[in-house]
């Protein structure tokens, strides 16, 4: 019986076993880059619009390789049309006014490139849009990779409903806004004369307003809904990370929602699909995007982007204080650490910013970063108060 | 020294360029029209032997001979060879050659109990002698005997006789199946089929005939052929000689028969072959044969020749089994225990079996043995099986019940992916037979099987799947030259999914596929130059592709209803294997297959000129309750010629054409367990290839090596791909997702086979390319614009090296080494922005190929002590799989985000695992 247990023992030895996930770097010849990109996503709402017209650059160190010197119009099924202008490279624009945006009409987009290649689309039509009846979120807890590993924060939602036939597909644009404050501390100042001395107030941007926008695509089909039912969309998680302190003070989400046709919706379905992590075991064959411009004189010439006329509704929801969740800030942020006083700098580096701290018992100026009374050089924020706030 | 004969060994194991030498008594001969006297005094000089003979029996005859090395019984055997004389052992060092069949030397206790050859009258009488081991000594297979068939004194009118003999396993009483039974004399033979048959005919008179097969060791025969009648042979499990020869039969099968790329191998035989976390698996074995790939560990099934996962049937004792997976995968659904041989059929596909382009997985489970009570057990680090066995009445019937289970799902806790380490999972399947033989004009066979799969990944989906069925099968001999067989199958596959990735679009489904067959086939021996095979099937397809039905409050997703399809597949089909000449032989057949696509159902109709999509729906059909929907048919013309070139020589050509009528839902690079199989209907038709075989094979026989060169070319249309992001869930209109192409794959298939000796194994290189092209005439018709593209499995080099050594009876050590092309995939080729965030351009369909894949594996087996008397005989078996570690990339990923790109490698073996199994029987060693 002991043998057949040590023999049971060494049967589940087993030293390791563990699938692997390593970077992987593309030959670069097999890169291929210039492939034109037209990103001309238009809506019913007047003003100004905009084009982008780029070309397809390298995996590695990429950048945007703007198209200047392009022409682009915009051509209704009537025949009338509206001629963009230029307003930096590659970003063509059009104040359009209520009476060429008309839902139901159709409209189609011709662009010539530099080189005199002519570019049309398909017409896309104009398609309305549900109004949004409401926006507002929910406190919940996110599980990661697992049960211990896991967060609070909130998820937002709209409601709409899916009362009109003409209704086929929608897309979300988000743009996420909130308030970010700095931990409140006597603030030093080295500048350019070598004195230490306290900031002033009026240089202490204590209080900012971070705005992004959301890069994740959302989109829904409606075709495969009953008619009439009252849609609850929810939108992504937003963590509550004392660091970035979104939910801390104020939290806005603001919400575009736009209508858009069965080919549309499937770009940015696809679209979603090829920007989302893969890797698993069933793998899904990635698909070659079609886009619904084409080179007039070449068919088989691909292009990249696409052309859509969409209805647009917006919204926006606040979540503020949201209760059942730590609001506490993250203790550490901007602690000073390396001890001062300063010694020798060179004028080039100063200003430098120093806060007190206790070192070995002894009151000492420490240095901070310069976002840490300069909340305006913490990404991409501002100290104006937005007007909706 | 130890350390030294280590070192040895292990140098051979990787190395299959130093061959064993055999010890044995072997001598060098060279006569050119001499006497017997010179050869036997060539002999004696040699070997010290001494052989008795009446040298007035060879008077007046002259002999050639020029071997080196050679056996010396094989040597005798070969002179003695159609003089009418034979020679029996007399002791360690003597000889004797008399004109009788055998020495009587009366020894009945012995006798009976040792016999191993006996054989019958046209009934159950035997006709031939008892074995007399008592002079052979250790080496039975080199002694002639002789078995006589028929009656004395029947005079045939045709001139021939048709011989069925029944090739058993002696231990066990199970059949043998795949053994050749060869006439030395003419080189003609046949393979015995799946219930140990084998039917040849023969002119009256003697013959000298030898049975292989791998894993047994040869049994060497004189046989004395009267009439038409029967013989019974009984094999001996090959014990493993190392001083002696095994020539096998398999090596011999593909000189003689007109078979091109099949593959049959008995588990036995495969025992050393090192495996993946101790289980022994059929499929991932048969993927270290030439022409077969797949697309990594983790992945379901095969790809054979180029062609897709979903164009191979697996059968188990003619039940068809659907997902052959277990665990991602990772292990296949059949319990290698139960398992006695597996053939391949790859490029000529007998008439007998259809409905997939690619291949024929023929897997048969062992009978049971008809003697007496055994079991066996094994524990792997993942499951647990248990095997019992045995006669219900001995001689007559038999039953086997198998079952297997993980214990654990720890595995998925080791890995590093995340999700993965965060699932659970859990298998089992079962297998039951019962084996019923009244007489020896009636063989009755049951057979049950179910596997089942449930796993949780992360908490993002729940699945489960099981296949399952039941087999009934009634043999009859209703005279040595017609065979008939009856066979019933029902079989099922379902699966449901639960998929929360999505909470807005949380679903559950559920999918259910049913196969009820009928199959009569009928095999014919008119006279020695043909034997011919036909019959008939019937299928009766029944699918429901099931509801989706949303899961979770929060799921807005519409319940939307796949629908149910049914169908009736028929095929009537007949063969003849003709052998026009004793170089010349032929094998000629046809299937014809019937299909139609039974309501009801309602099918729409579409807009010309535009994409099948919901919006250009015009119009709609309904087809009532089995009123036919779509129907189609077509023959199946099945040919292939083998000219031999000399006895270890030949030449080969077939052309070879299947039709599928059901195919995989995928759009997966692997399959995946929520794959549905779907039939072809009114939009989409059915599937067909054409395949065309020229073959080169030789057999070294003194080497014991067998060496073969198949090129091939197989075209394939209709088949089905998947528009770009193609989702059959959310419309039951499979046909608004689906485009139909061409596959083109050719290859070369070199293997090298070694058979005798320590070191076995073999050494596979397969040159081969498969592509697709979808190209309608409009463009949303097309993909990848039109243009051709390799298919996601297209490998265009492949070396497979398995060697196997033998250090004694106890231990042995087996090695595997892998090289694959690494598969097409869809790389991006550049970023593009749009609203200032970066996306990727994937430029064309699997232009670019993951890092090739290579690995080795060891093993180290270790038998039990070899002791007669006792009650259990254990097994050790330890692995190492990808002993180098190295990752072998499954597939390769991008993640964009604002401002870059990264590419990621998934492999999902990133080191070396060690595995220790155990594996336990009832009785001692040889026990079976």
């Amino acid at each position: 019986m002991n043998r057949a247990f040590l023999i049971l023992l060494l049967t589940v030895f087993v030293s390791c076993i563990q699938g692997c996930i390593e970077r992987y770097y593309p030959d670069q010849d097999d890169l291929k880059t210039g492939t034109l990109v037209i990103n001309a996503h238009l809506t019913d709402e007047p003003g100004y619009q905009s084009i982008e017209i780029s070309r397809s650059v390298t995996l590695i160190h990429p950048s945007l390789d703007p198209v200047a010197g392009a022409y682009a119009e915009i051509i209704r099924e009537d025949g009338e049309f509206c001629e963009f202008t230029e307003e930096k490279p590659g970003w063509y624009v059009y104040n359009f006014d209520e009476e060429f945006l008309q839902t139901g009409m159709s409209y189609s987009l011709h662009v010539i490139a530099p080189d005199g290649k002519e570019y049309e689309s398909e017409f896309d039509r104009i398609r309305p849009v549900p109004d949004i009846d409401s926006i507002y979120f929910e406190v919940e807890t996110a599980s990661f990779e697992t049960e211990s590993d896991s967060t609070e924060g909130v998820r937002f939602f709209i409601d709409f409903t899916y009362d009109d036939a003409d209704f086929e597909c929608l897309r979300w644009e988000l743009t996420e806004t909130y308030e970010f404050h700095n931990p409140d501390m006597s603030a030093y100042i080295l500048d350019v004369d070598f004195k230490i001395r306290p900031l002033p107030d009026t240089s202490n941007y204590r209080v900012c307003y971070i705005t992004n926008d959301l890069p994740s695509i959302h989109s829904m089909t409606l075709k495969y809904l009953d008619f009439g039912i009252y849609i609850r969309k929810s939108f992504g998680f937003v963590s509550n990370d004392q660091l970035e302190q979104k939910l801390k003070h104020k939290y806005s989400l603001y919400v575009k929602q736009f209508s858009l046709g069965e080919e549309a919706f499937h770009y940015w379905n696809e679209l979603k699909k090829t920007s989302q992590e893969q890797g698993f075991l069933f793998d899904r064959q990635p698909a070659l995007l079609k886009s619904n411009i084409h080179n007039i004189n070449d068919e088989q010439e691909i292009v990249l982007g696409f052309f859509s006329m969409s209805g647009v509704t917006e919204c926006r929801g606040f979540a503020e204080k949201p209760e059942g969740l730590d609001l506490s800030l993250y203790e550490y942020y901007c602690m000073p650490v390396v001890k001062g006083p300063p010694g020798p700098v060179s004028r080039d580096d100063l200003p430098k910013y120093y806060a007190r701290a206790f070192w070995d018992g002894e009151s000492v100026y420490a240095e901070i970063n310069k976002h840490c009374v300069d909340c305006r050089e913490y990404k991409k924020s501002t100290h104006i108060k937005p007007d909706y706030w | 020294m130890k350390i030294h004969k280590l070192l040895w060994v292990f140098f051979l194991f990787f190395s299959l360029v130093s061959m064993a030498q055999e010890n044995g008594e072997r001598v060098n001969i060279l006569i050119s029209d001499g006497d017997f006297d010179n050869f036997v005094q060539q002999i004696e000089s040699q070997s010290g032997l001494h052989i008795y003979y009446n040298a007035e029996w060879f008077s007046g005859r002259t002999f050639s001979y020029s071997e080196d090395s050679v056996d010396v019984e094989e040597a005798i055997y070969d002179v003695l060879n159609g003089t009418g004389l034979h020679f029996n052992r007399l002791g360690p060092k003597r000889l004797i050659i008399l004109p009788q069949k055998r020495l009587n030397m009366q020894l009945p206790l012995m006798a009976v109990s040792m016999g191993s050859y006996q054989a019958d009258k046209m009934g159950d009488e035997y006709l031939g002698v008892k074995d007399d081991l008592f002079l052979t000594g250790t080496r039975p297979e080199q002694i002639s005997r002789t078995i006589e068939v028929g009656k004395r004194g029947t005079s045939l009118t045709r001139g021939v006789a048709r011989v069925k003999g029944k090739l058993l396993n002696l231990e066990t009483g199970e059949p043998v199946m795949g053994a050749t039974m060869v006439d030395l004399g003419s080189g003609k033979g046949s393979v015995s089929d799946q219930n140990g048959n084998v039917t040849m005919a023969l002119k009256p008179g003697t013959h000298a005939m030898r049975f292989s097969f791998i894993g047994m060791e040869n049994v060497n025969v004189t046989m004395e052929v009267f009439s038409d009648g029967d013989f019974r042979v009984e094999m001996h499990p090959a014990v493993i000689a190392l001083d002696e020869v095994q020539i096998l039969g398999e090596q011999y099968r593909d000189i003689n028969t007109t078979d091109m790329g099949v593959e049959r191998f008995s588990m036995n035989s495969l025992k050393q072959v090192p495996v993946f976390m101790g289980e022994r698996d059929v499929i991932k074995i048969s993927r270290l044969l030439p022409g077969i790939t797949s697309a990594g560990e983790a992945s379901v099934g095969v790809n054979v020749r180029g062609g897709n996962v979903d164009q191979n049937i697996f059968y188990i004792n003619r039940l068809p089994v659907y997902n052959t997976s277990h665990l991602f995968g990772f292990f296949s659904a059949f319990s290698s225990d139960i398992i006695r041989d597996f053939s391949i059929y790859k490029g000529s596909v007998p008439v007998n079996y259809g409905g997939r382009l690619s291949s024929v997985f023929n897997i048969l489970t062992r009978k049971g043995n008809n003697k007496s009570f055994t079991a066996h057990a094994g524990i792997s680090p993942v499951s647990a099986n248990v095997t019992v066995e045995g006669p219900v009445k001995k001689d007559h019937s038999s039953f086997l019940l198998s079952g297997r289970s993980s214990y654990s799902d720890w595995i998925l806790n080791q890995m590093e992916d995340p999700l993965i380490r965060d699932s659970d999972a859990f298998f089992y399947d079962f297998a039951g037979s019962l084996n019923f033989q009244p007489n020896t004009k009636n063989v009755f066979n049951v057979f049950y099987y179910q596997s089942y799969d449930k796993f949780r990944y992360s908490k993002l989906s729940d699945y489960e799947y099981a296949n399952g069925g039941v087999s009934v099968s009634w043999e009859k001999y209703i005279s040595p030259a017609l065979t008939s067989k009856l066979t019933g199958t029902s079989s099922f596959y379902d699966f449901a999914n639960t998929d929360q990735s999505e909470i807005s679009r949380a679903y559950t489904h559920e999918y259910m596929l049913n196969h009820n067959e009928v199959l009569a086939e009928i095999q014919w021996v008119p006279n020695m130059n043909h034997k011919v095979d036909f019959g008939s099937s019937l299928i009766f397809y029944r699918l429901d592709r099931g509801s989706v039905e949303p899961y979770g409050e929060a799921s807005i997703r519409n319940s939307v209803n796949l629908g149910k399809e049914q169908a009736l597949e028929g095929a009537v089909f007949i063969s003849d294997n003709v052998d026009l000449t004793d170089w010349l032989s032929l094998y000629a057949g046809i299937r014809y297959s019937l299909y139609t696509m039974l309501g009801p159902q309602t099918v729409m109709l579409y807009e010309e000129g535009k994409p099948k999509s919901e919006n250009t729906i015009v119009d709609s059909l309904e087809c009532g309750k089995s009123e036919s929907v779509s129907s189609n048919s077509g023959p199946e013309f099945r040919t292939a010629i083998n000219m031999k070139a000399g006895p270890n020589t030949s030449f080969k050509l077939s052309f070879n054409q299947m039709r599928q009528y059901l195919f995989m839902l995928s759009n997966t690079v692997t399959i995946s367990p929520t794959d549905q199989w779907k039939l072809a209907d009114y939009h989409i038709d059915p599937q067909s290839s054409y395949q065309l075989t020229g073959g080169f094979y030789h057999i070294f026989s003194r080497l014991g090596l067998s060496s073969s060169v198949e090129l091939y070319y197989k075209y394939s249309k209709d088949i089905v791909e998947y528009k770009d992001g193609a989702d059959f869930i959310t419309s039951p209109l499979t046909e608004t997702v689906v485009l139909q192409g061409l596959q083109n794959a050719y290859g070369a298939e070199f293997m090298l086979q070694k058979t005798l000796g320590r070191l076995d194994g073999w050494i596979s290189y397969t040159l081969s390319r498969s592509e697709m092209l979808v190209s309608g005439d409009n463009e949303f018709e097309s993909i990848n614009n039109g243009n051709p593209y390799p298919s996601n499995f297209d490998r265009p080099h492949v070396l497979n090296v398995v060697a196997n050594y033998t250090i004694n009876r106890r231990f042995s050590v087996g090695s595997n080494l892998v090289y694959m092309s690494g598969r097409p995939v869809t790389y991006p080729t550049s970023l593009y922005y749009i609203n200032n965030v970066a996306y990727i351009d994937y430029y064309a369909r699997n232009q670019f190929r993951i890092p090739d894949y290579f690995r080795i594996d060891l093993s180290l087996n270790i038998e039990g002590n070899l002791k007669a008397d006792k009650f259990m005989h254990s097994t050790w078996s330890l692995n190492v799989y990808n002993l180098l570690g190295r990752n072998n990339p499954q597939s390769i990923y991008f993640v964009p985000n604002e401002y870059f790109i990264k590419g990621y490698a998934f492999s999902v073996i990133g080191a070396p695992i060690f595995t220790m199994s155990w594996n336990v029987k009832l009785g001692n060693y040889e026990s079976h």
